[in-house]
């Protein structure tokens, strides 16, 4: 079981991409440092940094800040701990995000997640690339299909699980 | 008959004739001294455009060469080589973006198909008002689409060959436009529906933008204000999509889209950093595009099947224009933050509403 949030489990993620580069040649290669970051209800925040170059996901950092983020074109896509759990349920059930559990339509509305630019510099031209990479990115998430997935409980005190098994 | 031999196919018989004599010129072998000894290194990705900007190569020049042929960039071009008399785009700072050659490398590798690479096989029959809507909006976007391959292909000629990477990002974006008219015309023919009304606004933006006085001003409103709002559109779309179809043709519309968002909003910086008194020429232009592009997002055929998507059916068309409010907002408010990295502030000028008249 790869508890989620972790580290562990965006590496886990990353390995399915490195596992498979015809796949993700054939989408073409990213340039970007996605900080997936957890909301939890009692107010502390899990977040992870997740360095994309070329058709790999080369490192997955855990910053103990958002300023700590090292990486190019750094993206926020940050939201509450019940939407990510109910992205990634619905991508065990489904061998991928269904219709209202893709990261496009998560973010469109800036709710349940959010996406903003880190780099004052980069600005909006990196949130550009968020979606430039879209397709790559949807299929890096949907590899979370086939990883058993231990959730942590909101109020961590329960840890409940659900099992991945299917190919993404 | 006898015909005549011209002077060239005399030269030409006489190079043969040295030829079959052993006698070659080969100082073509000896040209270019400078340009000699490159070894370019392949980055990550492979060999990419950028790569092979090393040394004499990667200056790119201010003014295009004086030659006015298709001569590349580095090459010897001997004196006698005859302008084409056509590249009068030959300023630097009136095409160049600095994401030009990564965009354009990026544009090869995200290639798909429309034919090969949606999963036509998942689409289900839709209520008739949402499939009535889904061939509505792709009417539409078959109908603008391809703007972004004719105002490209109206300049692209012009350009000067020492700003080849401008070219080539054009040229895969005049492709990428194909791949739109061809993906939202399938869709509309391909689940008991068909194309439906043509938009009499669109073409008055359109028309904005191709008689556009010069390619920067062109530039400006075509990749970053239309293709900045058909950005949002796109993820509009996907967000709303009624299939995986639909999900995955909006998707894939989206990566090109936003490719051709950043060499827009990375030339526009370029110029008016090089060009920082021409910028009265850029707000003019928005003004009239910004008018625009306002008065065809309210068109009925434009705005009514997003409502009907957005409520769920033309009984709940109300509770979409709600959620048609924030989506204008962020649309807006994107293209502003794009103007604002290209080092434009149109806040005081702008001629669209930030708050969607709902």
């Amino acid at each position: 079981m790869t508890p989620f949030p972790s580290a562990e489990w965006f590496r886990r993620l990353a390995e399915r991409m490195a596992s498979q580069p015809e796949k993700y040649r054939r989408l073409g290669g990213l340039d970007l440092t996605l900080v997936p970051r957890i909301l939890f209800p009692d107010g502390h925040a899990a977040q992870y940094a997740l360095v994309f170059a070329g058709q790999c996901c080369r490192e997955v950092a855990v910053p103990a800040t958002l300023e700590a983020v090292r990486g190019p074109h750094p993206v926020l896509i940050e939201g509450e701990y019940a939407a990510w759990k109910e992205m990634v349920e619905s991508i065990l059930r489904h061998g991928r995000a269904d219709l209202t559990h893709t990261l496009n339509y998560l973010t469109l509305p800036d709710w349940p997640l959010r996406l903003a630019a880190l780099d004052a510099e980069g600005g909006q031209l990196d949130v550009d690339r968020f979606y430039r990479y879209a397709d790559s990115l949807q299929e890096f998430f949907n590899e979370a299909a086939a990883v058993d997935t231990e959730f942590a409980t909101e109020d961590r005190e329960q840890t409940p699980t659900i099992s991945g098994g299917g190919a993404a | 008959m006898v015909t005549a031999i011209s002077p060239m196919q005399e030269e030409v018989f006489d190079r043969l004739a040295m030829m079959r004599d052993g006698k070659f010129d080969l100082r073509w072998m000896t040209a270019n001294p400078g340009g000699w000894g490159t070894h370019a290194q392949p980055s990550s990705s492979g060999l990419t455009l950028e790569d092979i900007n090393v040394g004499r190569y990667g200056e790119i020049p201010e003014h295009g060469s004086a030659h006015g042929s298709m001569a590349p960039r580095g090459a010897e071009v001997p004196p006698e080589t005859p302008s084409l008399g056509c590249y009068d785009v030959d300023e630097r700072a009136v095409v160049w973006a600095d994401n030009a050659a990564e965009l354009y490398e990026e544009a090869v590798a995200r290639q798909w198909s429309s034919t090969r690479d949606i999963p036509w096989d998942r689409l289900e029959p839709l209520p008739d008002e949402i499939e009535r809507a889904v061939c509505q909006l792709c009417t539409q976007l078959t109908e603008v689409e391809f703007i972004a391959g004719d105002l490209p292909a109206k300049w692209l000629w012009r350009i000067n060959h020492d700003f080849h990477e401008v070219k080539l990002f054009l040229a895969s974006q005049i492709f990428d436009e194909a791949r739109h008219m061809e993906v939202f015309r399938k869709r509309a023919l391909a689940n008991g529906g068909g194309l439906m009304q043509a938009s009499p606004r669109s073409e008055e933006l359109l028309r904005v933008i191709m008689e556009a006085p010069s390619y920067t001003v062109a530039s400006a409103l075509m990749h970053i204000l239309a293709e900045g709002f058909v950005l949002t559109l796109f993820r509009h779309g996907e967000f709303l999509a009624p299939s995986e179809v639909e999900k995955k043709i909006f998707r894939l519309c989206m990566q090109d889209e936003a490719r051709h968002v950043g060499y827009g909003t990375l030339h526009l910086k370029h110029f008016l950093k090089a060009r920082p008194e021409r910028v009265e020429e850029i707000h003019r232009i928005l003004d009239e595009g910004e008018e625009a592009i306002f008065a065809l997002g309210l068109e009925p055929q434009n705005i009514e099947p997003r409502l009907i998507l957005a409520g769920g059916g033309v009984d709940r068309m109300q509770e979409g224009m709600m959620k048609m409010a924030f989506l204008h907002q962020k649309q807006v408010r994107e293209y502003l933050h794009r103007l604002k990295v290209a080092g434009l502030d149109r806040t005081e000028r702008l001629r669209i509403p930030l708050e969607f008249p709902t």
